[in-house]
């Protein structure tokens, strides 16, 4: 492969990860790491260092679009992104610790199940009302999105805020411990415990996964994790794949969202128990 | 930037009529962001490949890939802000793509920071105080590592 062959390759693996990242609001990590590892042949730790600036390239090239839109819920997403920082810091504090195995194993299983739960769970109209929350009634989270597969506007109220902010803070205590994306966990929390709509959901995910990411980035950076040659090339392609991406998001119908999150949750959950058991 | 449809907006209110909301302040701050570092970024791998130099420089990365084992160290790059600076004065490919990286994530940061003033400015106490904590945490997060 010549350096020109190799940086086209590598962008052409960022516009796909960068395209799934921002419409699942999981950062395209959990797609570019073992691209990189099994077929380029690239260290782990390089990988995760060029995965990691994907994560922030996929976010911010997308936000934009979903501020635009309506689709990220800011407040909501400012809201949380309190405890998925504290969260991730306490995870890396903890990393130094040696996970036990059968951490991966429940980890595993707790995601595969929470991926079935997303994939079956009922459009926002068919379900009942959900519990009111009076502190997301103070801090004004609830609002509406223009469903455009839909053609209207669709109203949310959101609910459980203090569950959905514990459930945050582990989230990013538990994918700075396992190495795992947080996405994979934000979206249930805000799909199944505070009542978001899916896309609503991935939106917001993808907006807040950013912060978190540019926090840990200054690491890899001083551990000389971030290889320019590797990392540059996927984050220009990350960052078109998300933008385009951004503009499908709106148009897609929730339930195929649904089922894509599903798949996508389940290879994650996959790799975790493949790492527990074997 | 065009205002955006009454009733759509998330949570709008305590916005003045006619004032760019902070979602679209915030939207053009990402913009801008991402328009410059990918801008930098592509740069930088354009002059890694063009420059004779860059290019010997990649060359000791590449043969590594192809035999599988790049890891940490095969391949210096800088990993300061000095290294950097050193780079781009000699005009180093690999360099100015870092520099355009590092545009990159200090986007998300500069998004938290203008978050916090944008809410000052709407007298929104409480979400003052949660987004100037998020952004304590993340420049503490910098100073440990």
């Amino acid at each position: 492969m010549t350096p020109l062959e190799l940086t086209l390759a590598l962008f052409g693996v960022g516009v796909v990860a960068g395209a799934l990242g921002a419409l699942l609001g999981l950062g395209g990590g959990f797609i570019l790491v073992p691209a990189l590892t099994l077929a380029f042949g690239v260290n782990i730790r390089l990988a995760i260092g060029a995965s990691i600036v994907a994560v922030i390239a996929t976010s911010s090239g997308a936000a934009v679009a979903y501020l635009r839109d309506h689709m990220a819920n800011m407040r909501v997403g400012m809201f949380l992104e309190l405890a998925t920082t504290t969260g991730a810091v306490s995870g890396a504090v903890l990393g130094s610790l040696l996970v036990p195995r059968a951490l991966y194993v429940i980890f595993g299983l707790a995601l595969a199940q929470s991926g079935v739960a997303v994939a079956r769970r009922k459009s926002i109209e068919h379900r009942p009302p959900p519990p009111p929350d009076a502190l997301a009634d103070r801090l004004r989270l609830h609002a509406s999105y223009p469903d455009v597969a839909r053609g209207r506007t669709v109203s949310y109220r959101v609910s459980r805020s203090k569950l959905g902010l514990g459930l945050m803070y582990g989230a990013g205590a538990l994918s700075g411990l396992l190495g795992v994306g947080s996405g994979v966990l934000k979206v249930p929390a805000m799909d199944l415990a505070m009542g978001l709509p899916i896309k609503v959901s991935t939106a917001t995910s993808n907006f807040m996964i950013g912060v978190t990411a540019a926090a840990s980035a200054g690491v890899y950076f001083g551990r000389d994790d971030i290889d320019p040659l590797i990392a540059a090339p996927i984050a220009v392609g990350v960052l078109l794949g998300a933008m385009g991406a951004a503009r499908v998001l709106p148009g897609l119908h929730p339930r195929r969202l649904r089922l894509l999150f599903a798949v996508a949750v389940l290879a994650v959950a996959t790799d975790m128990l493949v790492k527990g058991l074997t | 930037m065009s205002p955006p449809p009454r009733g759509v907006g998330p949570a709008g209110a305590g916005e003045a009529e006619g004032a760019p909301t902070l979602e679209a302040v915030v939207a053009v701050v990402l913009r801008v962001g991402v328009l410059i570092s990918c801008a930098v970024t592509a740069a930088g791998t354009v002059l890694t490949l063009a420059v004779p130099s860059s290019r010997r420089a990649a060359g000791r990365t590449l043969p590594g890939l192809r035999r599988g084992v790049l890891h940490p160290g095969s391949v210096r790059f800088p990993h300061t802000l000095s290294g950097v600076e050193h780079g781009l004065a000699q005009g180093d490919g690999p360099s100015l793509a870092l520099l355009g990286l590092l545009l990159l994530i200090a986007t998300p940061v500069l998004r938290v920071a203008v978050s916090v003033v944008g809410y000052a400015l709407g007298r929104d106490r409480v979400f003052v105080v949660i987004t100037a904590v998020v952004l304590a945490v993340i420049l503490a997060s910098f100073a440990l590592s």
